[in-house]
C-alpha cells in the first residue's frame, strides 16, 4: 500500500523540497500583493484636506480624507478599546475646514466628554478676538442644574407630515417609560402629540390631564385650534377610541415622566418660546448632544432626548433644500434603535439622505447583539466604512472578507484566526475597511492631552460658561415662561383646570364617575331622587 | 459431476468477464498513470477560474491535523489521501485522483 501511495505521490523528499520553494514563492507573492494592496487602499483613502487617522505597524502614515469619511460607516469595539478617541480624531478632522457640519448624538456622554475638553482647550488657545466666532461654531445640548439646551419638540419642519414627526416623537417617549406601552396607550400620545404640533404649543401634565379627561377642554380649547379636520375628529372622539383606563393611564405617566425640571422644559417650550429663548446661531457647525447620564435627568428621558435630537436632524436634512456635508455621529446606536419606527426612520434617511451631503456614522460596542439584527444587517450593508477596534466574532467575521489572505492556509483556519486576533486587539488598535479595497491595520493617533495644559477644572468651567451657555437657558427663565402660558392657556377656558381622573362626561364612564363608596350611595341617591317623582307622577 | 459442472462453468465465467475485467484495470491503470503524472508535473490548473494550485505545499491535514510540507493530498503522518482540494484563489473543489 505504502509502496502504490509512494508510487502514486512521488518521492515524499522531493515534494517536501517542492513544498517549501511553493511556500516561500506564495509567501513572497502574497506579501508582494499585501504591500500593493496596501497602497491600493492608502491611496483610496487619502485625498484633498486629508486628516492624520493614525499609524501603520510599518510606521507609515494613515491620513484619510473628509471625502472617505463623509459617508456612512459604522464604528464598534468593546468598552475602552479606544473607540472615543478615534472618533475624536475623526471628528476633529471633519470639522477642521469649517465649513462642514457634525451632530454629535452620544446617548452615554464619554465622546461628549473627550470631545468638549479639546474644544475648551482649543478655545484657550486661540487669541483674545478670535474666541467669539470660535465659540460661535458649537450649539451643545446639555443639562446642568441650573441650565438646559431647550429641544423644539414641536416644531414640524416645513414640508414634513405633523403626523409622521407626531408618532415618531410618541415612539421616542415609549423609551421614557419603565412599563409597557400599549398600542392604545401609543395612539393616546400620538394624539397629543399631534394636538401639541397643530397647535404649536408645548405640554404640561396639567395639559395633558385637561386633553386626556376633560371633554369640555377639548371641545372649547383644543378643538377650534386645530386645522386639520382628521385630527379633530379624532381628538374630538377620543372617547369611543381611547377606554378611560388608558386615558388616565396615559396621565400617570406623563406625571412621572414630566416630574423632572429637563423633562418639563423639554416638553412644555413651544417652537415660539424656544426661538425666543435660544435662537440658533446660524453660524454653528458643530452640534454636540450629551445624552449622558446626569443627574438633573433619568436615564430615560436623556435616551428619549437622544432619539428625539436624532430625529429633528435627520427631519432637517429631509426637508433642506441645500446640499451640505453633515457627519451625523451616533453613538450608542444600539440604545437608539430599540424602538422600530426608529430604527426603520433611521435606515430610511441612510438609503435616501446621502444626496443631500449628509453621513450616518453608527457606534456600538456590540452591534451583533445591541442591534437587532435586520437593522444591523442593513447598517453594515448601507456603510461604506468600516472601523473596528477590538471585537466579537460575529463583528470580525464581517470584516474579514476584506483582510488580505496569508499564504499556505485554509480559509476557515485563517477566519479563526482573525477572530482571534480582534478578540485581543490592543488599545487604539484598528481595522479601518473601505468597502472595495482591502481593509487596512492601523493604530489611531495619539490625541494631546489638553488637561496637562490646563486643568481639567479649567476646561470644564470654559466650556460650561463661554461655549455651552450660548446654546442653554436658565432653568427658571424657562420654567417661568411655561407657567405663564399655562397660566392664560387655563384662564382662557376658565373651566376645571385640575380635572381628576375620571372626572369627565363621557360615554365610557357614563357621566359623574364614582370615586368611592359614599360617592355611590350619593349617586345612587340621586338616581332615585331623580326617578321618585317621574314615578310619583306616573303612579 | 456436480463439482466440475461448477468449476467449468467458473472458468467459462472467468473468461467471459475477463474483458470487463481488462477494461475496468486498464482505466484504472490509466488514472492512476495520470494522476502520478500529476503528482510528478506538481501544479494543476483550476478548471473553473484557471489559478495554477501547487500540490506541494505547507497543508494541514484535515483528520489528524498535522502540518508538513508535502503532498496537499497525503499526510505521511497519518496516511489519510484525499482525491481533491479546494482552488487557492476562487475555493472550488479540484478533483485531482
Amino acid at each position: 500500500m505504502t509502496m502504490k501511495t509512494d508510487w502514486l505521490f512521488g518521492d515524499p523528499k522531493r515534494a517536501y523540497e517542492r513544498a517549501r520553494r511553493n511556500t516561500a514563492a506564495m509567501k513572497a507573492e502574497m506579501e508582494g500583493a499585501s504591500a500593493m494592496d496596501l497602497q491600493t487602499t492608502l491611496a483610496a483613502l487619502d485625498g484633498d484636506e486629508s486628516f492624520l487617522l493614525g499609524t501603520l505597524p510599518t510606521g507609515a502614515e494613515l491620513r484619510i480624507a473628509p471625502r472617505e469619511v463623509g459617508r456612512h460607516g459604522m464604528v464598534w469595539g468593546s468598552s475602552g478599546a479606544g473607540k472615543s478617541y478615534g472618533l475624536v480624531v475623526i471628528t476633529n478632522g471633519w470639522s477642521a475646514g469649517g465649513t462642514r457640519r457634525l451632530q454629535l448624538i452620544d446617548p452615554k456622554g464619554e465622546t461628549y466628554l473627550l470631545k468638549s475638553l479639546h474644544v475648551a482647550a482649543e478655545y484657550l488657545d486661540r487669541p483674545e478676538d478670535e474666541r467669539e466666532a470660535f465659540a460661535a461654531r458649537f450649539r451643545v445640548f446639555d443639562v446642568t442644574a441650573d441650565a438646559i439646551t431647550p429641544f423644539n419638540l414641536f416644531a414640524v419642519p416645513k414640508g414634513m407630515s405633523p403626523s409622521l414627526l407626531g408618532g415618531l416623537r410618541a415612539a421616542a417617549t415609549r423609551h421614557m417609560s419603565a412599563h409597557d406601552y400599549s398600542d392604545l396607550m401609543e395612539y393616546g400620545v400620538f394624539l397629543l402629540y399631534s394636538a401639541a404640533i397643530s397647535m404649536q404649543c408645548g405640554i404640561t401634565v396639567k395639559f395633558v390631564r385637561a386633553f386626556f379627561l376633560d371633554a369640555e377642554f377639548r371641545a372649547r380649547v383644543i378643538l377650534p385650534r386645530i386645522p386639520d379636520a382628521r385630527l379633530r375628529d379624532s381628538i374630538e372622539h377620543i372617547e369611543t377610541t381611547l377606554p378611560t383606563q388608558t386615558r388616565t393611564a396615559i396621565v400617570r405617566q406623563f406625571d412621572i415622566l414630566l416630574s423632572s425640571a429637563p423633562a418639563r422644559i423639554s416638553f412644555g417650550l413651544s417652537p415660539a418660546m424656544v426661538h425666543t429663548l435660544a435662537p440658533l446661531d446660524a453660524r454653528a457647525t458643530d452640534f454636540l448632544g450629551n445624552f449622558g447620564p446626569t443627574p438633573q435627568r433619568s436615564p430615560a428621558l436623556a435616551k428619549a432626548m437622544a432619539i428625539n435630537r436624532m430625529i429633528d436632524v435627520l427631519n432637517d436634512a429631509n426637508v433642506r433644500e441645500a446640499v451640505m456635508p453633515e457627519m451625523v455621529l451616533v453613538e450608542e446606536v444600539g440604545v437608539i434603535v430599540k424602538q422600530p419606527a426608529v430604527a426603520d426612520f433611521l435606515l430610511e434617511a441612510s438609503r435616501t439622505l446621502r444626496w443631500k451631503g449628509i453621513s450616518i456614522v453608527c457606534v456600538a460596542q456590540d452591534p451583533a447583539n445591541a442591534i437587532p439584527r435586520e437593522t444591523c444587517k442593513a447598517l453594515v450593508l448601507n456603510s461604506k466604512w468600516l472601523l473596528s477596534f477590538e471585537c466579537g466574532k460575529d463583528e470580525a467575521l464581517w470584516l474579514f472578507p476584506h483582510v488580505s489572505r496569508s499564504a499556505g492556509k485554509s480559509e476557515s483556519a485563517q477566519a479563526q484566526e482573525f477572530v482571534r486576533e480582534m478578540a485581543k486587539l490592543p488599545t487604539q488598535h484598528a481595522i479601518l475597511v473601505k468597502k472595495g479595497v482591502p481593509a487596512v491595520r492601523f493604530r489611531t493617533r495619539d490625541l494631546d492631552d489638553p488637561t496637562k495644559r490646563y486643568s481639567r477644572a479649567l476646561l470644564t468651567e470654559t466650556f460650561e460658561r463661554e461655549i455651552a451657555r450660548r446654546s442653554m437657558v436658565r432653568v427658571k427663565d424657562a420654567e417661568k415662561l411655561i407657567a405663564t402660558w399655562e397660566a392664560d392657556l387655563f384662564a382662557s377656558y376658565g373651566g376645571s383646570s385640575a380635572a381628576a381622573p375620571g372626572a369627565e362626561k363621557g360615554p365610557q364612564s357614563g357621566g359623574a364617575t364614582t370615586r368611592g363608596i359614599s360617592d355611590l350611595f350619593a349617586l345612587l341617591d340621586r338616581a332615585r331622587g331623580k326617578s321618585e317623582p317621574e314615578g310619583g307622577s306616573n303612579g | 459431476m456436480d463439482k466440475t459442472l461448477r468449476l467449468v462453468g467458473l472458468a467459462l465465467l472467468c473468461v467471459v468477464a475477463s474483458p470487463v475485467y481488462l477494461l475496468v484495470f486498464i482505466r484504472k491503470g490509466m488514472k492512476f498513470y495520470e494522476g502520478a503524472k500529476l503528482m510528478r508535473t506538481g501544479y494543476i490548473e483550476c478548471p473553473h477560474c484557471g489559478e495554477t494550485n501547487a500540490l506541494d505545499l505547507l497543508a494541514t491535514c484535515p483528520k489528524c491535523r498535522t502540518t508538513e510540507y508535502g503532498n496537499r493530498l497525503r499526510c505521511t503522518a497519518c496516511g489519510e489521501t484525499s482525491c481533491g482540494f479546494d482552488c487557492d484563489a476562487c475555493g472550488v473543489t479540484i478533483k485531482v485522483l
